[in-house]
């Protein structure tokens, strides 16, 4: 029997036993969860936990060791054709840092991703871009290049980028890493404004836990490439599981602290 | 038995080398195909190489280059002018010499410099800017849109230097003659027009063929090295210095090897 195609019931993202292994590192372990359309799901895990992987899996740009990530019923990483293609403009990627063509202004960032996906005239390209623009606030920097923004400006122009084709599912790795307290702030204000105001599933990956906790509906917590936890943002901060304590008390995080993060932490202790 | 762990470990000093090489012309050999397979049937499959993104790189890696090759062409001549004006100083041999010349300008000279500047030039600068895209996760970022880097980034490369190469090719070869006409007629007094119509009634349909034919080769060697050590290249600028030193050298030993092939089996 097919998995269930494209319904209101059916969750829009299926993560059944993905286990990844590179080398002899075996770096996710057996992971299932699944995504209710309009939902947002944070993923938390240390540094080095695996998110970027977990990411990656999640766009089907890599295969599994084992295990499958069904997105609207379609295994991306093994979907070839048309099928995969519709697929693939249901979701909206905002990778680490952004990864805008740098090349490139901000403007024709949208550009690219509306005159490739879509069969859009010039100027309603232009329309639809410089409104995502707007969305996000950087409406007044069109022209600049990734490369003239702030961290916080090219991860919103990245957003607008994979919002751009209107994306059923947002899959975010790691956006609030780097970032200092105003842009952390902007950018959690500008997830929650979007996914309310189009009710569009976001799964947001990352390590940075008041911000995961403040925005979630559903919070999973991944310890050493396993899920520890899933549960609401409340349940997660009053568990006393040791596993999800030393994710959240950040014990364990092999990966360096930005300089953003060591400082709020350091701020905090005092 | 007692010589098994030896033997084990020389298959893999052997091996490993072996199949990393095997490996990158496999990669190479898939990067090309795709890049071709984009080019010829995109346009069927909802998706065409951009022909604005061909033209800018027909620019870039083709009339960018002209002032460069003909510079390359006008010392190479001359050069070529004050060595073989010696020759002619102890034996009357200008319409030989001018045979072999011209023969051997358009088979092999031409060809392998262009060959050599297009790897330098072009070749190392698709590297560099894959290899930034590859380490700056923008690869990434567009094959998370389900956009194909090939496509969009190497299929444009590969189309522009399969045009541009031959020409820079025949540009080069008559660049070198005329200059080398030039200053053998200063030097020797031997009239321009001579040396000239000597050489051109020297070439033949055959030696251009060749000199084409050897030119596509060359230019889809260099742009899918490039392409795929770019493509692979790993994350920080000194693995993106690393890729781009690592295309050039490939890229020209390619171009090299490729030569003597396409000399051996048109020798017959």
């Amino acid at each position: 029997m097919p998995p269930p195609a494209d319904t209101a019931q059916a969750p829009i993202l299926e993560v059944c036993d993905l286990s990844v292994v590179y080398g002899d590192r075996l770096v996710l372990d057996r992971l299932s969860f699944t995504v209710r359309r309009g939902e947002l799901f944070v993923i938390l895990a240390a540094g080095g936990g695996g998110k970027t992987t977990l990411f990656r899996h999640l766009l089907g740009l890599e295969r599994p060791t084992a295990g499958v990530v069904r997105v609207m019923g379609t295994a991306l990483a093994t979907a070839r054709g048309q099928a995969a293609l519709q697929v693939r403009k249901a979701i909206g990627a905002v990778h680490q840092a952004g990864a805008l063509v740098s090349s490139l202004s901000v403007l024709d960032n949208i550009r690219l991703a509306l005159s490739e996906l879509t069969s859009l005239d010039r100027a309603t390209i232009e329309i639809v871009a410089r409104m995502k623009l707007q969305q996000v606030g950087l409406f007044d920097f069109a022209d600049y290049h990734p490369g003239q923004l702030s961290a916080g400006m090219t991860l919103r122009a990245a957003i607008a980028r994979a919002t751009a084709l209107d994306p059923k599912l947002l899959v975010c790795d790691d956006i609030f890493s780097g970032l200092d307290r105003r842009s952390l702030r902007d950018l959690e204000g500008l997830v929650r404004d979007l996914s309310a105001a189009f009710g569009q599933t976001w799964v947001i990956l990352t390590h940075s836990i008041d911000a995961g906790l403040d925005l979630a509906d559903t919070v999973a917590v991944i310890d050493q490439g396993k899920i520890a936890m899933i549960g609401t943002p409340d349940a997660v901060r009053t568990s006393e599981q040791p596993v999800v304590r030393r994710v959240l008390t950040g014990e364990g995080d092999d990966a360096a602290m930005d300089e953003a993060e060591l400082l709020d932490r350091l701020t905090r202790a005092g | 038995m007692a010589d098994r762990p030896r033997v084990t470990r020389w298959l893999a000093a052997v091996g490993a080398p072996v199949v990393a090489v095997v490996g990158l012309a496999v990669r190479i050999v898939a990067t090309f195909a795709e890049a071709v397979g984009w080019t010829l049937g995109g346009r069927w499959r909802g998706a065409p190489v951009r022909l604005g993104a061909v033209a800018h790189q027909i620019v870039d890696a083709g009339v960018a280059a002209l002032p460069l090759t003909a510079l390359f062409a006008t010392a190479i001549g001359v050069v070529l002018a004050i060595q073989l004006s010696r020759v002619l100083e102890v034996a009357d041999v200008l319409g030989v010499l001018l045979d072999g010349l011209a023969t051997a300008l358009a088979r092999e000279l031409a060809p392998i410099l262009v060959g050599i500047l297009v790897a330098a030039r072009t070749g190392a600068g698709v590297a560099a800017a894959l290899g930034a895209m590859q380490s700056g996760r923008e690869i990434d970022g567009l094959r998370g849109m389900g956009l194909s880097p090939v496509r969009l980034l190497v299929a444009p490369v590969v189309a522009a230097l399969v045009v541009c190469m031959p020409i820079l090719t025949l540009t080069m070869t008559a660049l070198v003659l005329g200059s080398f006409s030039l200053y053998l007629s200063a030097d020797t007094g031997v009239p321009v027009i001579r040396t000239l119509v000597a050489v051109v009634t020297a070439l033949t349909a055959r030696d251009l063929a060749i000199a084409v034919i050897k030119s596509l080769c060359f230019a889809a060697l260099i742009a899918s090295i490039a392409a795929t050590v770019g493509l692979g290249a790993r994350s920080g600028a000194q693995a993106v210095g690393a890729a781009v030193t690592r295309a050039t050298v490939l890229s020209i030993t390619a171009v090299l090897i490729a030569n003597a092939v396409i000399t051996y089996a048109s020798s017959g």
